[in-house]
């Protein structure tokens, strides 16, 4: 999902806990303080962003043993230091919640319509 | 007949506005339309454009119907 607000990512996990997965793998992204860089500005192209990512996600469970998968990605004008992404993959394993992690982060980095831009 | 083409990032920047109707004619082709725009707006030829239909990343040779949405945007970026 798409979200102009801060996320929790205590709360995410929170969520996505329950008794058949034994693992969750989370990885955030945030908004690095590169030199000149004081905000970034993320524009989502919606209506593609959210079928792209509906895509990803059955792919995800189509290739590796997983239970649950939640990608949360922010929009409009961050901060350094603010939260970007977060992708959550819980299993019943933790090998292949690893994976699935960090291939839905690659390829969203590839395929989902979504632009930052340094201010 | 037309289609809503609507543009991303620099491709916005650009052409200078989000969104805008463009006449077709029959058996038109999604690069058409993108040749179209490059002629109106040559700057759109020092981005690499990736374009999409109604939604879907498409190939070039895929013939418009009225009322299909076009976007045209840079390389994605997010993460």
């Amino acid at each position: 999902m798409m979200t102009k607000e801060d996320f929790s990512i205590d709360a995410l996990v929170e969520k996505m806990k329950r008794p058949e997965i034994g693992g969750i793998v989370t990885f955030l992204g945030t908004v690095r303080g590169d030199a000149g860089i004081t905000t970034l500005n993320v524009e989502i192209y919606k209506e593609m962003a959210v079928d792209e990512l509906e895509k990803l996600k059955r792919e995800a469970h189509e290739k590796f043993e997983i239970e649950a998968v939640e990608i949360v990605h922010r929009e409009g004008e961050l901060n350094v230091g603010e939260n970007i992404v977060a992708i959550l993959v819980g299993a019943k394993h933790r090998k292949e919640a690893f994976r699935a992690c960090e291939y839905l982060i690659d390829e969203l980095k590839k395929r989902v319509p979504i632009w930052k831009k340094e201010d | 007949m037309k289609v809503k083409v609507r543009f991303f990032a620099q491709c916005r920047e650009i052409v200078g506005e989000k969104q805008k109707d463009v006449e077709i004619e029959d058996g038109m082709m999604l690069q058409d339309i993108i040749l179209l725009l490059i002629k109106e707006h040559p700057d759109l030829k020092k981005e690499k454009i990736i374009v999409s239909l109604n939604h879907k990343y498409a190939q070039p040779e895929v013939i418009l119907k009225d009322n299909d949405e076009v976007a045209v945007f840079p390389p994605v970026s997010g993460g």
